[in-house]
This record gives structure tokens, sequence and C-alpha cells, in this order.
């Protein structure tokens, strides 16, 4: 491939912009961090805007290689826009936070998802690829309780596992010579599945999809609402870049679209179940991706840049929830529509735009994908997507809406919200209506030709039917479908409960090894310290043992305080210890410590005027013999260095 | 708990609404597909309420006894709820 380099104009990376930011916004007092939360993301969006089609930045990297860290086609762009403009809107949202490593940890994490978007070769790729998954932690780690970082250790080791998996996968695409990103379908080799595999795992895709909901739900209200927009939708990017047209990726979307919507119908945390939902709406993508007409890559491609928009619209009315009343469970909640009138409205344009009613962003995206399966001749898919698609109107439209804002008014006091939180929340409700009003704003941007009128009496009608229908079933069984105080065990449980005892088990059995060849290599570390300290211990029978020359120390600090008051002569014996293991070899005993003996010693003469016998210290008592002399003679100089010590310093 | 007055006029509405779409279909919609649920008008209303009917009952009624359990349950609480 010809690659034609830019450098007329100077090409600012929208993504190094971010990051930048954070990295700055993390060293400033708060009043200046919280324009750089909105100048950071203002230029990226700036920088993007500045960005052409064909737009090429090379840098130099090691032995010879390049690396290619913009390469801007249609493909990119859109997705480039959508994450800098969703970078905006969070960080507007978060404007009242008092901490920095939010922030940081915020803008980096968006940053490095737009790096991810404009690679264009794949070490790259594999670079800004771990910089999200690294600063991504830090904004679940930023909620600081117990939940969270146990939370955010179980994402990292997911995503540790995944990233590496893509990194074996992009070392034997470089070995093979392919610097480049591209579709990788061509030869279902070892990178094909392991560079899947990584995706996979950060597309939240059953069963490598419980790290989303286990996560997302624990980081902070503000940090929520960024990480509801990145992680998987680069995903779903890189999907469609790599994966277009692997056509079992079709059922693995349908499966995510149905098995999201299953989850979130029991679910009762606010959070959680949304990101349930997160894993049924990327399903339409992932299932457009396997389709792999033009009509079903542009269809993933606008619902990613719809889904965006209004699930951290939905974030955001959930998080001004907890943040309002400190609750985020469902059956603890009812009758917040009279009191939070604002968010109940922009709560409910995200739930509209999630369920594809017509007019809001969802219908002119998720419409496309499921008539693209239509049209590239499944059927089935198209049936189940359409079950998936009344099913999220089951629990986001009634189940939400109905429980949280219109259900029984549980009394709950309201607290007042930040206003940053009202304009964010008014800038996605916007988009989402102003995309869903005028579908051309998106689609004229979309990567791949193809000709789609939403607003058609069929598509329309149809969306009608299935949702104005779904309410139906809802008021049947609407005693099954009141939440409650309990959760749903999910793949999460194989690494939280079996493998979690396994791994206890393992480390029970490493600790007695540890115990064992600990015993054994101290018992050489020991005698090399006595070596190094007295080679004279290889002379003679038995050598003088630690224990014995602890002893042999005792003895003459025993003498020494004996000389002095005659005290007790154990506590001058103990701290005799500390001068045999001070300087033993060297028979010269130290004078602060010795100075300690006498000091302790006359303390001690002072509080116990009489001797008890019993306290007078008996060497053969509890030592075994010296077998050399020699021992004994040194042992004696000792004893006489000690006096000479304590009776003149 | 809804009222079984507030229930009857959902399902009037519904049905209102349903019986408008179908005849906006009948006259309007040039159906692009070639299944059944394409060519015979209303088809969707019998997915969505079928279909949100299965949903339901397959999360509620299967699922939830054997998947749920305490809010505890990772921090210590017991294995199975009662």
């Amino acid at each position: 491939m010809e690659v034609m380099i830019r450098m007329n104009n100077i090409i600012l990376h929208p993504g190094i912009i971010l990051i930048l930011s954070g990295i700055i916004a993390a060293l400033v007092p708060e009043k200046i961090r919280k324009i750089i939360m909105i100048l950071g993301p203002a230029g990226a969006i700036t920088a993007m805007l500045a960005l052409d089609y064909g737009t090429v930045l090379t840098v130099p990297f090691i032995n010879g290689i390049e690396l290619m860290l913009v390469n801007v086609d249609r493909l990119s762009y859109v997705f480039g826009m959508v994450f800098s403009m969703m970078s905006l809107i969070g960080s507007v949202y978060a404007l009242h936070n008092k901490g920095s490593l939010e922030t940081t940890a915020s803008l980096c994490y968006a940053g490095s998802s737009i790096g991810v978007t404009l690679a264009g070769d794949w070490l790259t790729l594999i670079f800004f690829w771990e910089l999200m998954a690294a600063s991504s932690l830090f904004l679940v780690w930023a909620n600081r309780s117990e939940k969270a970082v146990k939370a955010g250790f179980r994402y990292l080791l997911v995503h540790m596992f995944g990233g590496n998996c893509l990194l074996i996968g992009i070392i034997f695409k470089v070995n093979g010579g392919d610097m480049l990103i591209s579709n990788v379908t061509a030869v279902h080799d070892a990178a094909f599945w392991l560079i899947l595999l990584g995706i996979a795992i950060n597309a939240a895709i059953p069963p490598f999809h419980s790290w989303l909901t286990d996560a997302y739900p624990e980081a902070n209200v503000t940090g929520s609402v960024f990480l509801s927009s990145f992680t998987t939708k680069v995903a779903v990017y890189c999907l469609i870049r790599m994966f277009a047209g692997t056509s079992f990726l079709i059922w693995f979307g349908v499966a995510m679209a149905l098995y999201g919507a299953l989850f979130a119908i029991m679910e009762n945390d606010v959070r959680r179940l949304l990101s349930y939902h997160i894993i049924s709406q990327v399903g339409f993508m992932v299932a457009g991706v396997g389709i792999g007409t033009p009509l079903a890559l542009d269809g993933a491609t606008a619902h990613a840049f719809s889904h965006i928009l209004y699930k951290s619209l939905l974030f955001m009315g959930a998080g001004a929830i907890i943040t309002a009343t400190g609750i985020n469970k469902i059956n603890q909640l009812g009758g917040l529509a009279k009191k939070m009138p604002f968010v109940c409205v922009a709560f409910t344009v995200g739930a509209f735009s999630i369920s594809g009613v017509p007019l809001f962003n969802g219908f002119i995206s998720k419409s496309i994908t499921v008539s693209a399966a239509c049209e590239a001749g499944y059927p089935l898919a198209e049936l189940l997507l359409l079950v998936a698609s009344v099913g999220t109107f089951l629990h986001v439209v009634m189940k939400m809406l109905y429980f949280i804002f219109f259900g029984e008014d549980k009394g709950i006091e309201v607290k007042p919200l930040p206003k940053n939180m009202y304009v964010a929340m008014s800038i996605g409700s916007v988009l989402c209506i102003l995309y869903g009003v005028f579908p051309d704003l998106l689609y004229r941007f979309l990567p791949y030709d193809f000709e789609y009128h939403p607003f058609t009496w069929d598509h329309i009608m149809q969306y009608v039917q299935l949702l104005v229908t779904g309410v139906v079933p809802f008021i049947m069984y609407l005693e099954h479908m009141e939440p409650l105080s309990k959760i749903s065990l999910d793949t999460d449980w194989f690494y939280r409960k079996p493998f979690a005892a396994l791994v206890r088990v393992i480390s029970s059995l490493c600790v007695t090894v540890q115990i064992g060849l600990g015993a054994f290599f101290k018992s050489i570390y020991d005698g090399v310290r006595r070596a190094s300290k007295n080679p004279l211990v290889f002379i003679g029978e038995h050598g003088i043992t630690e224990y014995e020359g602890i002893e042999s120390s005792k003895i003459a600090a025993s003498s020494a305080a004996s000389a002095i008051s005659g005290t007790s002569a154990d506590v001058i014996a103990d701290n005799a210890e500390a001068v045999f293991d001070g300087d033993f070899a060297g028979n010269d005993i130290d004078g602060k410590l010795a100075a300690e003996i006498k000091e302790e010693a006359e303390e001690r003469a002072f509080d116990n005027n009489q001797l008890d016998s019993a306290d007078v210290y008996d060497p053969d008592k509890e030592r075994e013999p010296i077998g050399d002399i020699m021992s004994v003679v040194i042992f004696t100089f000792i004893a006489a260095a000690a006096f000479i010590a304590a009776v003149f310093m | 708990m809804m009222k079984k007055g507030t229930k009857r006029k959902i399902y009037l509405i519904a049905a209102v609404v349903c019986i408008v779409s179908v005849i906006a279909e009948i006259m309007f919609a040039h159906p692009h597909g070639h299944e059944i649920w394409h060519t015979v008008p209303g088809a969707d209303i019998v997915i969505a309420f079928v279909g949100g009917w299965i949903l339901i009952l397959t999360a509620t009624k299967i699922m939830a006894p054997i998947l749920q359990r305490k809010e505890d349950y990772y921090d210590g609480g017991d294995d199975k709820d009662e």
C-alpha cells in the first residue's frame, strides 16, 4: 500500500491532545483543571474537524519502522468524531468533580480511544489499546470503594488477558510483514483468532462480557458515563475494520442482543441494567459486522455513533438519580418524575432513542442493521433482532421509566444536582433528537455507499407496532417485572467463585512449599552467616551455633551487669542478643549498645533492689556446652570487653 | 401496583394504535422482504407480543430461579437464596 504523507499542514492528533490535557489536569489547581476539562475536548473536536480523509501522519520508530499515528478514512473519522464529542459531553457532566485522578483518567481514556481509531498500523493500535485499558482501570478505581477496587482488579485481569491475546496476534502479523491495519479475514490463522479474541473481550461478546457489568456500575457516576462510551465501541470499530463479513459473528451478535435483554429484565441495579443493555446494543453492531454488506457495516457504524450518544445520556440520567437520592436500586426508587422532571425528560429521550422510537437517533441506526439482515438473507437473525428490540423497550422504557419515575412514590429525599449535569444531559438530549430528526447529518459521514430511507411507512409502522405491543406483556406481567433485591450470576461467577477457590488452594500449597523451602534456605543462610561472622565455627565438634553465640553473649553481658549493680541479668542478657547480632565476630562491643546495657541494668537495679535467685542467669542450665576451648576463650574476651565498655563508657 | 382500570385503558390505547398502524401499513407501506412477517400486515404485533412474552417468562420463570442470589452473595453471603 502506497502511503501519501501530508505534511504541508501541521497535523494535530486529537487523541494526543486529550492525553496531554489529562496529564496537565493532574498537575494544575482545580480551577485551571476545570478549564482544561473543556479546552482539551474542544481542542480534540477542532483537531478532528481539521483532519481530511486520506490524512496520514507517520513518525519514525526503531529498526527503520515508521508508526502511522494518523490514518484518516471515513470509518475512522466517524468514530473519532463521536469520541471527541463524547469526551466533551462527559467532561461537562464531570465538571463538578474535585479530584484530579478521574479527570486525568477520563481524558487519557478518551484520547487513547481516539488513538486506536486513528491508528494506521498494528503497533500504534496496541499502544493506544493498552493505554485505553490502563486509563479505564483508573476510572473504575477512582471510586475508591472496596467493591470498586476489587472490580477494578478483575477488570485489569480480564483486559490484560485480552490485550495480550491481541498483542500476540499483532506480533504474528508484524512478523509476517503486515505492518498496516487491514481486514484479517482472508486466512483464519492464529493471528486471526488471537486478534479476534482480544477484540471480542473488549466488545463484551459472551462469554467474555461480564467484566463490563461487573466494573461499570462500580465506578463513579461520572466515570460510568465515559466507560459506557468508549471501550466497547472501540472494539466495534476494530471489528468493522478487521472482521467485516465474518459470518459467525452474526449469531454472536444476535445472542448478545438477546442475552443482554434477558439479564436486564432480572436486574435491579440501575447502572448494571444499563450495562447489560450495552451488551444487547453492541450485539446489533456485531451482527452488522458479521453480515458484512455495506448497508450492514454502515448500520453498525451508525448504531455505534447513536449508541454512544443515547447510552451516555442514560448513564448521565442514572448518575443524576444516584447523585440526588444516593440510591442505585430500582426497587428502592419510585415517583421521581415530579421531583426530578428534567432528569425524567432527559432519561425518556435516552430511553426512546435506545428503543428505536421514530424521530430519535436509535431508530435511524438500529433499523439499518435489521434491514441489512433481511436484505442479506438472514431472516432468522432479523426476527431475533426485532425480538431483542422489544426486550430493550421492555426493560429500559417500561421497567426503568415506570418503576423509577412513575411507580409508587417512596418518599425519597432529592438533593439538588450540579448545574453542569443538567447542561451535559441537555446536550445529549438535543443530539439524540437532532440526529433522529435529521438522519442525513450522520448518514453523509458513513463509510460505505448505500441508500437507506428510515422514514418510510413500513419502517415506521413496524416500530410503532413493535413498541406499542411491547407494552402489553409488560402490563400483563407487571408483578414479575418488579425488580427484587437480588443479583444475577453471570459468567464472572466462574472466576469469582470456583476459580478463586482454586487460587486459594494453590496459594496455600505455595505457602506450604515456601515454608519448607524457607526453612531449608534459612538453615543454609544461617550457616553462611555464622561462617562469615566467625570462621571458627568450623573448628570443633559442634561449632558455635547462633544459639550458643547468643548465650555466650548473655554470659558476657551477665558478667558486665553483675559488675555494675548486681541487677537482674535476664534484661542484660536479652540486650546481649543485640550485641551478638551487632558485632560478635569482631569481639568489639558497640559502645552505644553497651551504654544501653548499663543504663537498663541500672534502671532495673533501682526497681529490684534484691535479686531473686531464680532470676540469676545460669548458662549451664539452658545451653549446650561449647565444644571448643577456643570458643570459650573468645567469649571470655567478649565478656571482658563488655565489662570494660560498661564501666568506662 | 397499577390499578385494573389503568391497565384496561392502556390495553385499549395499545389496541387502537395497533389497528390504526395496521390500516396505515395496508394503505401506504411497501414491504421490502419476502418472509411472512414482511408481507402480512400487523405481523410485527405478533412478534412483539410473543417475543415480549417469551423474554419475560424466560427471564423471570426460568433464569431467575436458577441464577438469582442474595445481594451479598459475593461478599460471603449464602450460596443459595432461600
